[in-house]
């Protein structure tokens, strides 16, 4: 019963939106009128940010935030996965193919050239995956981000492509030895083989992928940057400003967080289903 | 009558034998005995110290006061430096047949996997020369009050040394007083020793029903590498003891059952110290003096279960990372695994800061090594402690003097310190 109420309260909601969107900000007004949202997610799962299920349909926290959004602005939430990598969702944004990407995206200077963001929703920390031999053979511990950057000048790091940390190495050492990865799974067992001594990515994904990998732990070692951040938020097409400005007060209901072993996800309940 | 039915190795072993099945059968019940276990071993441990010490200090002083006596310390020193290599040499032979971390199966290195997840945390790595430190008694009251077993041997032997050659009247009476709090703490000890069997049935409840299947069999290899150097070794021992006619055949060795039996039931060594003492004195006609100082001593540094462990689970985990070894590499295993594994007091995860300067000096990843130690303990642990009580024991009948001549010598027959009589 209490079901039946919400849905209509849901649908009741929605006539009244869709009448009230000419009232709207300009940015938001045209998007509540066409009754859709289209969020751009890339076609990789970042677990627990993005992952797919038996049937193939999207989710993670990334689809969860998305519905919400739809929920509250009364629209229907259109789900686009046809790009590979996060710089081509942002491109994918940036033509206007999809009103927003809310798909593991990081905040970088270059990106900003070309779409609006939101205030972060999600901060981890900058990582190393470290392969175990090669850690014990160079003295234990855990490199600074100095010693780490004077190392890549020629030890070889995995990175994985299209990614936001490409950008990050490179501005911060130039001559960085970049593996580029077209999946993460394959960077990952290429640090556990030491085909490639270290990666580079954020926590998130990595402590998802150790924990539901835990022959990982044997053979890989994490390492942290915690004051190298890495700011997770919604890109947003260039010629709606106001929806970034309805976004952050929406992402006032929003909190993720991360830590070593897990990330959780808490969403109001008035605007999660 | 009833202190002996209830400390017979028979009736030890059986105890322990149904311990193992309430824990099996019967978690619960086995969980709810093990503290009752633990309160027994806690008061076995009332007298373990002083006795350690009191042996110590009155059989190295006797024994440098005695004239003929003194002759022996070289050749004990001598025997104690040849023993620790057989051993490691055994384990690194054993390690090298077996190759107890090669092609694990994908579920064995999860199983591991899982556990470090729960335990991520890096090995301590002290520096060799603090490991040293920590060996000189620079405080004894401290140590005491810490169990600092290592630097209670070292200040003991060092009394001992003094009173032995202390040129003053009240040395040989210090030496008596001694000797009698000796007698008095083994005298305590055998009335708490009395329902061992109790005792080890709770304990070994609660131990079997805490065992973890799945790392059991992700280390099964490394478990048959140990328990075949163990064996080999232990053989070793009894054909150099009958070979070079230190018993009097292998039937003399059931002298040292019930402290062999007690230590690998009850996986502790020093359990059995003053029953070895008792069993080399009263069975094997060794004389007091030598027991008294020999077998403390043994039992803290001739501990060759645990070189075999330290080497066996250095050689585990380069296979697992697929890291050879050069010749020098296992040179420095071979002394460092015989530094290390006789320097540390207790099983487990307390072998862990011995064993981490060791795998770094040889490029191993040495974050698996705290779990395998701990998760390996209640399964090697119980001949660790059996090998440290039949080394100390081999240590003293290898090093001691011909019994005939040792007899005639001092014109008494072999006496057993508590006046138990032989």
């Amino acid at each position: 019963m209490r079901t039946v109420v919400a849905l209509l309260t849901l649908w009741c909601a929605s006539f009244t939106l869709a009448a009230a969107a000419q009232d709207y900000l300009p940015g938001v007004a045209d998007l509540v009128a066409s009754g859709e949202l289209k969020v751009g997610v890339f076609t990789w799962d970042a677990p627990p940010m993005i992952v797919t299920d038996e049937d193939g349909k999207a989710g993670g926290y990334d689809v969860r935030i998305a519905e919400a959004i739809a929920r509250t602005l009364g629209v229907k939430l259109t789900i686009v996965r046809t790009e590979k990598t996060a710089n081509a969702v942002i491109e994918q944004v940036a033509r206007g193919d999809v009103d927003i990407a809310v798909s593991y995206i990081s905040r970088t200077p270059t990106r900003a050239l070309k779409v609006l963001f939101t205030r972060p929703y999600l901060s981890q920390s900058h990582t190393l995956l470290l392969n175990r031999t090669f850690v014990a053979q160079r003295g234990g511990g855990c490199p600074t981000v100095r010693a780490f950057l004077d190392e890549i000048d020629g030890t070889p790091v995995g990175i994985l492509n299209g990614s936001a940390h490409v950008e990050r190495v490179l501005h911060a050492q130039p001559n960085a030895n970049l593996v580029r990865y077209d999946s993460f799974d394959e960077m990952m067992q290429a640090v556990r083989s030491g085909a490639v001594v270290q990666s580079f990515q954020g926590e998130v994904t990595v402590h998802r992928y150790l924990a539901d990998h835990p022959a990982m732990r044997v053979f890989t070692q994490v390492c942290e940057f915690p004051r190298w951040t890495d700011n997770i938020a919604i890109a947003v097409n260039g010629r709606r400003p106001e929806l970034v400005d309805f976004l952050n007060v929406f992402l006032d209901h929003v909190v993720v967080s991360a830590d070593h072993e897990s990330t959780t996800l808490t969403i109001d309940p008035w605007y999660d289903e | 009558m009833r202190r002996l039915k209830l400390t017979d190795p028979k009736i030890i072993v059986a105890g322990t034998v149904v311990g193992g099945l309430i824990g099996t059968y019967l978690p619960s019940v086995g969980l709810a005995l093990k503290p009752i276990g633990d309160l027994y071993i806690a008061m076995l441990s009332i007298c373990i110290l002083p006795i350690m010490m009191t042996a110590l200090i009155s059989g190295t002083g006797e024994m440098l006061r005695h004239p003929s006596l003194r002759k022996t310390f070289p050749r004990f020193a001598i025997v104690y430096v040849t023993t620790l290599t057989i051993p490691c040499a055994v384990a690194l032979a054993i390690g090298w047949l077996i190759q107890p971390g090669a092609g694990l199966s994908a579920e064995a290195v999860t199983s591991l996997g899982q556990k470090m997840s729960a335990a991520a945390q890096s090995v301590p790595t002290p520096s060799i020369v603090d490991f040293f430190i920590g060996l000189i008694p620079s405080n004894i009251f401290r140590d005491l009050t810490t169990n600092n077993f290592v630097s209670i041997v070292v200040f003991s032997i060092l009394l001992g040394i003094g009173l032995g050659f202390a040129d003053a009247p009240a040395c040989e009476e210090t030496l008596r007083v001694i000797r009698t709090l000796f007698a008095a703490f083994s005298r305590i000890f055998e009335w708490i020793l009395a329902p061992l069997a109790i005792g080890l049935l709770c304990l070994m409840a609660g131990v079997t029903a805490r065992i973890d299947g799945e790392v059991f069999f992700s280390l099964i290899s490394f478990f048959i590498a140990f328990y075949a150097a163990g064996l080999v070794v232990f053989f070793i021992y009894t054909v150099a003891l009958i070979a070079l006619r230190r018993i009097d055949g292998l039937r003399a060795l059931g002298g040292l059952r019930e402290p062999l039996t007690m230590s690998f039931l009850a996986n502790n060594p020093f359990i059995a110290l003053r029953p070895t003492i008792s069993a080399l004195v009263d069975r094997l006609k060794v004389e007091d003096d030598v027991a008294n100082m020999a077998v403390p001593f043994g039992i803290i540094a001739a501990q060759h279960g645990q070189i075999i462990n330290v080497i066996l689970v250095t050689l585990f985990l380069a296979n697992l990372y697929g890291i050879d070894l050069s010749p020098v590499d296992i040179a420095t295993l071979a002394i460092a695994g015989m530094v290390g594994g006789t320097a540390v007091i207790g099983g487990g995860a307390t072998l862990a800061p011995a064993l981490a300067p060791i795998l770094a000096s040889l490029g191993i990843p040495g974050d698996l090594a705290i779990i395998i130690l701990a998760a390996s303990e209640q399964i090697v642990g119980p001949l660790i402690s059996l090998l440290t009580i039949y080394a100390a024991a081999t240590l003293v009948l290898l090093g001691r003097r011909d019994p005939a001549t040792a007899a005639a010598n001092r014109g008494t027959p072999p006496q057993s310190p508590s006046g138990d009589g032989a």
